[in-house]
């Protein structure tokens, strides 16, 4: 197994927990999440690429959000096998996960570029900075911030909301 | 006010996205899916076995990997449409606990192959070939016994590098990513059945299952090119049907001979200190052992091996340090002839791989253009199924490699005189 520092199991122990917080944010189901964050780290054991990664770790979380992208496609051919209804049992974050709406942002993600997605997840799912955004994607600050804000008008429109004035 | 207005729209997509940002999955499911991880990471890849190395797993050892590795792709890439028929047969699996089918294998130039293999939910597994030998494979204890009963004998393996795979478990996590497509209905054997075409490693694997009980009832693999081009189908499946016990019994028969190889556990690897000290040097030895030391000099140096096998009628030794990533292999009375520094990747046998390295700061997984910066352009490259081999005959060395990644350092003696 690698012993470099940045090797998988240091990754897996250092950022498995967020990454597979991350598989179950953007597929809303626990089990696929799970077999989700297998198959990525079994795909970066055998990635050339990810040995060579200049920043292994943002290598796998975007390897993470294209794999739950993956699958996200695929499902949309299918009928959804079981999924739990909201009860009042469940806590308003539960009923948040569950709800319709949040589904319909994830899939409207998809229709983002790779890069808008990756920072419209970084920042709102992974609660990560602008200026950590930009480091890691080779972009300023400033180019982030645009670069997010034009996404996310991007998904309002995908949604069909209320539309805002002209610029 | 324009402004504002763009931003009160974007706020309830903001607010979806922040409050999906703050849902957090439950303690116990991520803990469940970081220990599988982990444990999946602990089963070494598969690659196609470049050259015989010690023991060799019989045939079953293909034919599980091609059913769990197999079936664990297929999960792995099944497809949308297909994902309903694959949950269906996951359940119906789980709820049982044997299975048995035949597998017969075609590859051109050489007779079938038939195996009968018998699968135990608790990962015991048998396989039974057409000449009458048989073997039983514990794998979550690494441990395996061939049997011979035309010769009487069997051969108990411990600390197998099996990997531990489980048909049931597979089958019961099934991924949801899709690339497998479904396949049009068909009668097989009078039953309905359904079907699903997956790709393993490049390689399709067709499963049908019965349309009324969920349960696979054939598969079919096929390779084109290569020396294994041929066919394999898996048939005649039988789901929990009454199985005596003792045939998954790993007591060898009465009166048959015994040999016994291996270790049951692995001593733990060598520390960093220790590791250090184990250098590779061509033609000359492994840290302080040398070339041609007999088996008591070598074991003074380096202590106990972890197993010991003797070599034929000339009682030549098969030194296993596999702890310590390393095997010596020596004659009688010419000693130590070669030394091979390995990864678990290339043994059938458990290994901690070789943590040392060579007089030229090669250690594992180094790639070949860094073993060619070291010590130039090797006299033979030669590649065979995935493997690369470089050969430097004036050092009476070679580099075995896998992915680009080096797998193996053999070094042998020299000539006499050099």
């Amino acid at each position: 197994m690698d012993a470099e520092p940045d090797g998988l199991l240091n990754i897996l122990e250092k950022h498995g927990a967020e990454l597979h917080a991350l598989l179950t944010r953007l597929t809303l189901r626990a089990d696929v999440a799970e077999d989700l964050l297998q198959e990525l780290f079994l795909k970066l054991r055998d990635a050339k690429a990810f040995a060579r990664a200049e920043n292994s770790v943002a290598y796998a979380f975007r390897t993470a959000i294209n794999l739950a992208y993956d699958w996200r496609r695929a499902r949309r051919c299918t009928v959804t096998l079981a999924h739990e209804p909201p009860t009042a049992a469940m806590s308003p974050a539960d009923s948040l996960i569950r709800s319709e709406e949040v589904d319909q942002v994830l899939d409207a993600l998809e229709w983002l570029s790779p890069v808008d997605r990756e920072i419209v997840v970084m920042h709102y799912l992974r609660h990560q900075p602008y200026a950590e955004i930009a480091q890691t994607i080779k972009k300023t600050e400033h180019q982030v911030r645009g670069l997010c804000h034009k996404a996310v008008g991007r998904l309002r429109d995908f949604l069909g909301a209320a539309a805002g004035g002209p610029e | 006010m324009r402004r504002e207005h763009r931003m009160n729209d974007n706020d309830e997509v903001i607010s979806r996205l922040e409050g999906l940002g703050q849902w957090q999955p439950a303690p116990a499911a991520t803990d469940r899916a970081l220990e599988r991880v982990r444990r999946a990471l602990r089963e070494p890849a598969v690659p196609p076995r470049s050259k015989p190395r010690r023991w060799r797993l019989p045939a079953f050892a293909a034919a599980v990997l091609i059913i769990g590795g197999g079936l664990g792709i297929w999960l792995m890439r099944s497809s949308p449409s297909a994902r309903a028929s694959l949950a269906e047969m996951q359940h119906v699996m789980k709820e049982a606990r044997t299975v048995s089918f035949r597998q017969v294998t075609r590859l051109k130039g050489k007779p079938d192959q038939v195996t009968r293999m018998l699968i135990r939910s608790d990962g015991v597994v048998r396989s039974e070939e057409s000449d009458g030998t048989y073997t039983v494979t514990d794998m979550p204890k690494f441990e395996a016994l061939l049997v011979n009963p035309g010769k009487h004998e069997a051969t108990r393996l411990r600390g197998v590098n099996v990997p531990q795979v489980n048909l049931y478990e597979m089958i019961k996590n099934l991924p949801a990513d899709a690339s497998a497509r479904a396949l049009a209905g068909k009668t097989i054997d009078g039953k309905k059945a359904f079907g699903v075409v997956v790709t393993l490693q490049g390689h399709e694997l067709t499963v049908w299952a019965d349309a009324r009980t969920r349960l696979p009832i054939r598969m079919e693999a096929h390779q084109e090119e290569g020396e294994e081009a041929g066919d394999a189908v898996l048939d005649d499946f039988h789901f929990d049907t009454l199985i005596d016990s003792n045939i998954f019994s790993m007591a060898a028969p009465t009166s048959y001979k015994v040999k016994t190889t291996g270790i049951a556990t692995l001593p733990p690897p060598p520390s960093p200190d220790q590791a250090k000290q184990m250098v590779a040097t061509p033609l000359v030895g492994l840290g302080p052992v040398r070339f041609r030391m007999k088996r008591e000099e070598v074991e003074k140096l380096l202590g106990k091996p972890d197993a010991v096998e003797e070599l034929g009628p000339s009682h030549g030794f098969h030194l296993n340090y596999g702890s310590r990533g390393f095997f010596i292999s020596g004659g009688k009375t010419n000693g130590v002839f070669t030394i091979s520094c390995v990864s678990q990747i290339c043994v059938v046998v458990r290994v901690h791989d070789f943590a040392g390295r060579t007089d030229k700061g090669i250690r594992l997984r180094a790639s070949e253009a860094e073993i060619i910066k070291a010590y130039g352009k090797p006299d033979q490259r030669t590649t065979n199924r995935g493997s690369t081999y470089l050969e430097y005959r004036k050092l009476n060395t070679s580099f075995t490699l896998f992915d680009d990644k080096l797998v193996e350092i053999l070094l042998m003696r020299p000539p006499p005189g050099k």
